[in-house]
């Protein structure tokens, strides 16, 4: 969400504040947040937000790709167990 | 290897479903709400019938086979987590000055939670954490601030409507809109209430940027179109020369960003500050 409200502060005109320039200062941190960009958009974002990932957290690193990895780690790992 | 027998069988099943939720997702079948929400049912059902020792013992399970995804898979699409980047000393000041923001920050996202993230997270008077008391209150005294720099809250989330606050630090200039995690069944129905939307960031002569949708539910659309009174265009204008960038093609939580669209455009009347900072706290109980 905070990644979102971010994201629209900055891509905005802004007229709201009256000056573009204060744009410049929206900065938005989030602590566990989900992806909902792809990598195109991280040029937006550069210097105005900062998302903190609590080590191997899952709801942060839950995207495509990270579920394509387990789903190849299951696979992976039930090679090698045993029932 | 019970353990891991447990958390395999466990992981297998919401791996399987979880990846075909989003296949499902991307190949615009419309069976994936369903599907989704009959995965939530079973976890749930399933959940119910394991004590506490079990519960441990599959979150541990669990973990142990995040590690194994992270770290131990030649396969993996992004990597080894243990691929750190080497940092200057430089860099590490600077990750050192960002981790002290972060550590300031974080109490207000804790605090948007009230008392129940100290009764999930000690495991003591949960039955407290649902019936709480004064909202307000307990985010001021988390937060550790005064009362009077807690302007504005709403504590009652929807789909559409996350809880949120607006605390004014006047001694640091700054005016902080605080947005709950997920606390509540309704922030999990935040993430299934939309479908994808394509969005350009269009730059026009004078280097403003501004949105452009390319696709997308006709809901969305409006929602979007509502924000702004010139600088949106339709899908089919042909008649803007500026580069643009593609974002938000089919990604997943898209229900989020509507729900973000929807607290922008409530907020943004409330606020008129030279400086915004913006808070989340995603937490799954």
């Amino acid at each position: 969400m905070t990644s979102v409200l971010t994201f629209l502060l900055l891509v905005h005109p802004l007229k709201y504040f009256g000056n573009a320039d204060l744009t410049r200062r929206v900065h938005g941190y989030t602590y566990g947040a989900p992806p909902i960009f792809d990598k195109a958009a991280a040029p937006v974002f550069e210097g105005h937000l900062t998302n903190v990932v609590n080590h191997q957290d899952l709801v942060p690193r839950i995207n495509y790709g990270s579920l394509k990895d387990l789903d190849l780690a299951i696979v992976e790992f039930a090679k090698n167990v045993k029932y | 290897m019970q353990v891991l027998k447990g958390t395999l069988n466990m992981v297998e099943s919401l791996g399987e479903k979880a990846v075909y939720f989003v296949i499902d997702k991307f190949t615009g079948n419309g069976d994936a709400l369903q599907a989704m929400v009959s995965c939530l049912n079973n976890l749930t059902e399933e959940s119910k019938k394991l004590g506490k020792a079990a519960q441990f013992k599959y979150l541990n399970g669990y973990n142990i086979l995040q590690d194994i995804m992270m770290d131990h898979n030649p396969q993996l699409v992004f990597g080894p987590s243990s691929n750190k980047p080497i940092l200057s000393p430089e860099q590490e000041i600077e990750l050192d000055q960002i981790a002290a923001e972060c550590n300031f920050y974080c109490r207000f996202a804790a605090g948007a939670y009230g008392d129940q993230i100290n009764y999930v997270f000690s495991g003591k008077n949960v039955l407290k954490a649902l019936d709480p008391n004064d909202r307000d209150d307990e985010f001021v005294k988390l937060a550790r601030i005064d009362p009077q720099q807690l302007v504005y809250s709403d504590w009652e989330a929807d789909a559409l409507n996350p809880a949120h606050c607006i605390v004014v630090l006047k001694e640091r200039k700054e005016v902080m809109l605080v947005i709950r995690g997920t606390a509540q069944a309704g922030d999990v129905v935040t993430d299934l209430v939309a479908n994808y939307v394509s969005y350009s960031v269009m730059v026009d002569e004078k280097g403003v940027k501004y949105l452009r949708i390319n696709s997308g539910e006709l809901k969305i659309k409006e929602e979007i179109s509502g924000l702004n009174d010139s600088k949106i265009l339709n899908a089919d204008d042909r008649n803007v020369s500026s580069k643009h960038k593609e974002l938000i093609n089919g990604k997943a939580h898209a229900g989020i960003f509507l729900a973000g669209i929807e607290l922008y455009k409530k907020v943004r009347s409330k606020v008129n500050y030279k400086k915004i900072i913006i808070y989340i706290l995603t937490l799954f109980f």
